[in-house]
């Protein structure tokens, strides 16, 4: 894989948190890519430390948080190890995020154009009223929200959730950063919402030349929108390859798990399969593979020692040392 | 079927000390805290142990010796004496069981009193609800101390008036706490679940209401405590609370005031015992605080 | 032909908007806005709907647990709504609720056993041993252990704590169970596991479930009838073949292909992507309340009038006018 096509690259990420319990290890060295023009998916469920993994890289994390080693590399750029004040400069500009839930993003005594004006002037040398005024119309066009005089006006709680969630992407954009890291976007969102805004963001990406990664646990999201998918489990990434290799040809247990949990009407009548067990404590995690405890393809060797993220196939990325072979009953 | 309850009765245990080691570490940790807990203790026990090695019990309890009358601190006398010969520090020992007591009298009933109302007040709302806080915001809207003085002065001088008067001013700050708390806790789908299973109003009040509540009133009842006995103080050094010979310490500063100037230590000492325990109350308080914020808990490095 | 554990007549249920110093009336939010449904005995009877369609407030209307402003719930011959309270009380032990968030709907101070003995203490005479004995015996059913017994809820993981929520419904041996989106905060690998017990109680114990959710996904799975909300009302009820397969209302064919699909094959051939979002339920359209964002607009019928709701088989109900149009 050529390395120019490659925009962001996070190599080796470990990061631990210190609460009161213990030393929680978060993060396990993770390792991923994201290329210009792609969306990638980062997918897992509940503390698997993805959300984790999107505050590193802009370098958000609590107080509480230890970056143990690792790298993320933006365009040549090592940015993880770098001071402060120049990780501002990344921030916002040259990589955004939004999150999970608009309402608490937006600040609600200050109406919408006040706040999207607030950035633009920080990331444009346009510094009179009027072109910043057009600027602002341009970006809620760019993400089709209807009349944008009138959007400017109001205050957030006016909005529905979907439109909120728009004029962050707005706000977000108003740099036009490389990536945008999008925490759980559409989750909080109706579903004929959360259509309209994924169709967005594939044209944004389209029009923008954008890269996106897409922190989720919807399965069903990461098909629809997703060129790539990286699956994450307890700390670290377990598999990766294009959207269709991951549904067509699963090569970790945790990902065939994952996937032949997902409820569809395709299911009916037959006993849904699920991965026994729990997610580990990460105040204790297993040694070796973080899976094995709950693994049916468990062997010695998953005990002793974490499998490597190696390529398996031509792109297609998995970190285990005794893969099923079984065919894959769903695709 | 027993065995296996009995073998799972450590695992309760466990759970318990494990929380109450987090909450030991993050209070007793802060030398501040620390300090305040002393301060408490010291007193608790003076109060308690206090009369059996004061050196002039019958002094502190009123009885007269004019021939060492204002005395100045010496050996025989460490803080002086009063104006009828008391020794002073006998009588600031006995006063501590007094200047607890009465702080955990006001501060216990005016729980009674108060938490309940708003419990009720908050998981029926409407017109009930409104009835009730619109009373108890009616003696909020009172100067604190004003209203105490008002009612102190109405009902005639003595400790338990006093404490009377103090309960009354201070049940409405517990109501409002707990109306808060049960107004939010009243529609969290655990109350609802009870609700559906067909639990009585009463039974819900008290298992699933009053505990949620009981939390904010903890912590500010700490801090009420060290706030109760400087109002306590305060009536008494009007003359509204106890009367002599009572060992108060509030009274003994308002006899001292009138010799202030040639004889401070009169005034001097008993204020500083105020001063000392309330300030340990407030300690103790602002780190309890701290440590059941969940915000603030989580974030602390090790 | 099998007969009706429970059916709603006509249920409204209005919230007053209240403003100004008086807090005078000034609106009404119609949550539910008169709801004709009628659940068979031993059906799986599905509830879908968006935000601001009235689904949760339907589910609290029929067991009572919030004030409705008129209609009927008859549940074995009796209504709910008029019943006093004493009698309330008694028919509660047959018709129960497991909620969406178990952290939230476990009293985080009371242990799993008090949990599931409460229901026990509040409707029969049972003594503390034959309690415990009945409480293990629903750990059981549920797939816990005596384990779980002495522990919190903080102690216990998602999947955990929503089956103690199942085994403090069924202490009482309910008909009815309703489902509030019971697998909605779970991992995907832990709804899998729930629902299976979900399905498999349902068989063991001849329940009635009446499941919403806005999981399509779980809908297909299990249910046997569907009803889809928009705004407080119904607009359209079937079996889940019609509704899957052949769906007559345009808001429902908007809902089921705007689903993301797992398997890679929608849901519905074409993706239909809605114009705008829902509209407040404090000031809904006039007319039909979908016809703002209707794909099938039809003309000034749809804005002024509102649609009737037409059978369009034994089973099948539309409220649209393209159905009722000559």
């Amino acid at each position: 894989m050529p390395k120019e096509n490659v925009l962001l690259s996070v190599q080796d990420l470990v990061v631990n948190f210190h609460t009161l319990d213990g030393v929680v290890h978060a993060l396990d060295g993770v390792a991923f890519d994201v290329r210009k023009r792609e969306i990638l998916g980062l997918v897992g469920e509940t503390g698997c430390g993805k959300s984790a993994t999107g505050l590193a890289i802009l370098r958000i994390l609590p107080d509480n948080s230890e970056i143990v080693k690792g790298q993320v590399i933006l365009e040549g750029d090592e940015i993880l190890h770098k001071a402060e004040n120049q990780v501002v400069n990344i921030r916002g500009r040259r990589i955004a995020m939004i999150f999970q839930d608009p309402a608490s993003s937006l600040n609600p005594v200050f109406p919408i154009g006040k706040q999207l004006l607030d950035v633009l002037k920080i990331h444009n040398e346009a510094t009179d009223e009027d072109s910043l005024r057009k600027l602002a119309h341009e970006k809620l066009i760019m993400v089709e929200l209807p009349d944008p005089e009138s959007i400017m006006t109001l205050y957030p709680h006016e909005l529905s959730g979907g439109m909120q969630q728009r004029v962050m992407m707005a706000i977000a954009l108003s740099s036009s950063p490389l990536l945008l890291i999008a925490d759980e976007p559409t989750t909080a969102l109706d579903v004929t919402i959360q259509a309209q805004l994924l169709v967005l963001l594939k044209k944004l990406k389209e029009t923008l030349g954008l890269s996106v990664l897409l922190i989720t646990h919807n399965l069903g999201v990461v098909r629809e929108l997703c060129d790539r998918i990286a699956i994450m489990y307890a700390g670290s990434i377990v598999e990766s390859a294009k959207t269709d290799r991951i549904f067509k040809n699963p090569l970790h247990p945790y990902t065939r798990g994952l996937i032949s949990s997902v409820v569809t009407g395709r299911l009916r009548g037959k006993v849904l399969h699920y991965i026994p067990g729990t997610v580990p404590s990460l105040l204790h995690p297993p040694l070796g593979c973080r899976f094995h405890p709950r693994c049916s393809y468990a062997i010695e060797a998953c005990k002793q020692s974490r499998p490597e993220l190696l390529e398996v196939e031509d792109g297609h990325f998995a970190a285990c040392y005794n893969m099923p072979k079984e065919p894959w009953w769903r695709t | 079927m027993n065995e296996a309850a009995s073998e799972s009765i450590p695992v309760q245990r466990q759970q318990h000390f494990r929380e109450l080691r987090v909450f030991l570490k993050l209070v007793l940790k802060n030398p501040l805290s620390l300090t305040g807990t002393a301060i408490i203790v010291f007193f608790v026990v003076m109060a308690v142990v206090g009369p059996f090695i004061a050196p002039y019990p019958r002094q502190a309890e009123g009885v007269p010796d004019i021939a060492n009358q204002l005395r100045p601190p010496d050996w025989e006398h460490w803080f002086g004496t009063d104006e009828l010969g008391r020794d002073l520090l006998s009588r600031i020992i006995f006063g501590a069981r007094i200047s607890l007591m009465t702080s955990a009298a006001v501060v216990s009933v005016a729980i009674i009193v108060g938490m309940p109302l708003g419990a009720i007040a908050g998981y029926y709302g409407e017109r009930l609800g409104a009835v009730i806080m619109r009373v108890t915001d009616m003696f909020l809207a009172f100067p604190p101390l004003l209203l105490a003085l008002v009612v102190a002065a109405t009902l005639g001088g003595s400790l338990l008036n006093a404490i009377l008067a103090l309960i009354i001013t201070w049940w409405p700050w517990y109501t409002r706490l707990a109306y808060g708390q049960a107004s939010a806790t009243r529609n969290l789908p655990y109350v609802d679940s009870a609700r559906a299973i067909g639990v009585g109003d009463a039974k819900i009040i008290v298992r699933h209401i009053l505990p949620a509540t009981l939390a904010p009133i903890l912590i500010q009842a700490t801090l009420d405590l060290g706030s109760a006995i400087i109002a306590a103080a305060g009536l008494s050094f009007l003359g509204l609370g106890a009367q002599p010979p009572t060992p108060d310490w509030g009274l003994m500063v308002n006899m001292g005031k009138t010799y202030f100037l040639q004889h401070w230590w009169y005034a001097t000492f008993p204020g500083l015992a105020i001063l000392v325990l309330v300030l340990g109350f407030n300690l103790l308080g602002d780190a309890i605080r701290e440590a059941t914020d969940p915000k603030l808990s989580r974030r602390r490095l090790i | 032909m099998t007969e009706t554990i429970m059916e709603i007549r006509n249920l409204k249920t209005y919230f007053p908007i209240r403003s100004g110093l008086l807090q005078r009336t000034v609106g009404h939010v119609k949550a539910v806005d008169s709801v004709d449904l009628s659940i068979e005995k031993g059906e799986i009877f599905g509830l879908v709907g968006e935000s601001g369609s009235g689904k949760t407030t339907l589910a609290r209307s029929i067991l009572r647990l919030i004030e409705t402003t008129s209609g009927q719930v008859i549940f074995d011959g009796t209504d709910i709504l008029k019943v006093d309270r004493k009698n309330l009380k008694r028919m509660r032990k047959n018709f129960q609720i497991v909620f969406q968030n178990p952290f939230l709907s476990l009293n985080p101070r009371m242990t799993v056993r008090n949990i599931i003995a409460e229901p026990l203490r509040a409707h029969t005479q049972m003594g503390e041993s034959e309690i415990a004995h009945r409480v293990s015996e629903l750990l059981r059913l549920v797939g816990l252990t005596d384990e779980q017994l002495w522990r919190y809820s903080v102690e216990l993981s998602g999947g955990q704590a929503q089956r103690v929520c199942v085994a403090r419904a069924l202490a009482l041996s309910p008909s009815f169970v309703v489902l509030d989106e019971p697998t909605s905060s779970l991992d995907v690998s832990v709804q899998a596991q729930v629902l299976n017990l979900l399905k498999e109680l349902q068989r063991e114990l001849g329940l009635t479930y009446l499941l919403i959710t806005h999981d399509l996904g779980v809908v297909e799975y299990l249910v046997n009838r569907v009803a889809v909300m928009y705004l407080g009302k119904i607009v359209e009820v079937g079996n889940f073949e019609e509704i899957f397969r052949d769906a007559a209302h345009p808001y429902t064919q908007a809902l089921l292909s705007a689903v993301p699909n797992v398997d890679g094959t929608p849901l519905t051939p074409s993706r239909i992507i809605l114009r705008g979002s829902v509209p407040s339920p404090a000031n809904p359209p006039t007319g039909c309340a979908f016809h703002p964002r209707c794909p099938k607009y039809i003309g000034d019928i749809c804005r002024d009038v509102e649609p009737f709701p037409k059978s369009l088989s034994a089973t099948r109900r539309v409220a649209c006018h393209l159905y009722s149009a000559k």
